[in-house]
Formats: C-alpha cells, structure tokens, sequence
C-alpha cells in the first residue's frame, strides 16, 4: 500500500539509473509504480521516491536502449507501460555497480579516518 | 548519440510523445488509485489520495519534456510558428515590410559594389608603372 507521509530521505542525484537499472535487472519488467513501490520497500520507506520524478529518468534511459518500454496489461486489466533491462542495460548496470562501489568505498574510508 | 536523435527525432512528434506521456501518468495514477481502493476507500477519495502520493503531476509533465527533448529548440520553432502566423494574419504590413527590406538591403548592395570597384580595388598592374593614356 502506498504511503502518504512526506519524503524522509532524497535520492541522490545521479543514483535513480542505477537503482531502477537494478530493479528491474532484480524483478524483471516492471512499470513506473511498481518500481516506485519496489523502492520504498526495499528501503523500509526511509527513502520516498516523488513517483514523478521516476519519468526522467526512464525516458533518460529509454533513449539511451538501456530499458524498452512497451504497453502491457496489469493482473488487474489495466493497462500499463512495463520497462525491461536491455543487454546494453545490463552492461551499464554493471559498470555503474562498480563505480558506485568504488566511490563510496573511497567516501567510506575518508570518512571514517581519524574518526 | 543515440540519445541525441532520439530527442531531435521527439521534436518533430510532439503530439505523440505528449499523448503517450499523458497515457502513462494516467495509467500510473490508476494504479496507484486501485491500490487505495482494494483498502476500502472511495474511488473519487482514491483517485485524489493517488494524485498526492504522485506528486506534482504537471511538474513532473516538464520533467518529462525536459528529459525527451531540447525544450529550447521546441520553443523556439514555435516563436517561429507564431510570429509566421501573425504575418500572414497582416499581409498588408507584411507586404511593406519585406518590400522595404528589400528595397534597403538592394540598394546597399548595389552602392557597395559600386564603391568597391571604383575605390577599393586596387588596379591589376603593379603601382610603379604609370599609367599612360
């Protein structure tokens, strides 16, 4: 169930790629809510996407043939455009992983020096 | 540069690209309101709680645009549009405009060339011979 409370935690910029590259790597095709959803509760709704604020980012990646999107229907009926990861997203996801984790590691050492 | 296109390409289809934009927020928001529904709520209260837990949704429309094109190319082409519309509402002034236009930019260039032969261009023969008549 989606919550209403404001938003505790922003996504960093430059993130929302990479968590929606590994989302939908995680959960296969997926549309824009269920991402959203995945999201928050993964996070314990700590962080709260602006659902709207998804959009940029997968038209971003649509462009670049990271995701395809194509209109589905829902278990429900309803219809909806559900994104999947492209071998090209695939592989972007992977490098992005590894620079993410090697500029964090590098924040987390920085940080915890002479702490 | 795949991406370059792809936002040149969206310029020249507007109309599409705003009709599946306004269909996937409106699927969206759908499902978000189902979602508040099988809770219990109301529709009309479901189809407003949706729209909160959205966020802004025309904010997000211009993020959307921002996003799938060169805003400033599309605004600019429809000043263009605009400004060719307002001319051809007043042909008469349009008429006078481009006739004095021309006109200006004739006469300059006619004056010009003419100076130009008579006093910049230097002769083709070489300044120590004379010139004899």
């Amino acid at each position: 169930m989606p919550s209403e409370e404001s938003a505790k935690m922003a996504v960093l910029p430059g993130t929302l790629d990479l968590i929606i590259l590994r989302t939908l790597k995680t959960m296969g095709r997926q549309h824009a809510y269920a991402i959203a959803a995945r999201v928050e509760q993964i996070s314990k709704d700590l962080l709260q996407l602006n659902q709207g604020t998804l959009y940029p980012a997968l038209v971003r990646l649509e462009q670049q043939g990271r995701i395809a999107g194509a209109w589905r229907r829902t278990e429900s009926n309803r219809e909806a455009k559900f994104y999947a990861i492209t071998k090209a997203g695939e592989k972007a996801l992977v490098e992005e992983t590894r620079r993410w984790r090697q500029m964090s590691g590098l924040l987390d050492k920085l940080l915890s020096e002479g702490a | 540069m795949r991406r370059f296109c792809a936002r040149i390409a969206n310029l020249f289809r507007r109309a599409h690209a705003e009709r599946q934009m306004a269909r996937e927020i409106d699927s969206h928001l759908a499902l978000i309101a189902e979602d508040f529904e099988r809770t219990g709520m109301p529709p009309q209260e479901a189809a407003l709680a949706a729209r909160r837990v959205y966020g802004g949704v025309e904010q997000s429309k211009e993020l959307h645009r921002d996003a799938r094109t060169f805003v400033w190319i599309e605004q600019a082409l429809k000043d263009v549009r605009y400004a060719w519309r307002n001319l051809l509402r007043a042909p008469g002034f349009t008429l006078v405009a481009v006739v004095a236009l021309a006109l200006g930019l004739g006469v300059n260039f006619t004056i010009f060339a003419i100076y130009d032969a008579v006093a910049l261009k230097p002769l083709p023969v070489p300044i120590r011979i004379a010139l004899c008549a």
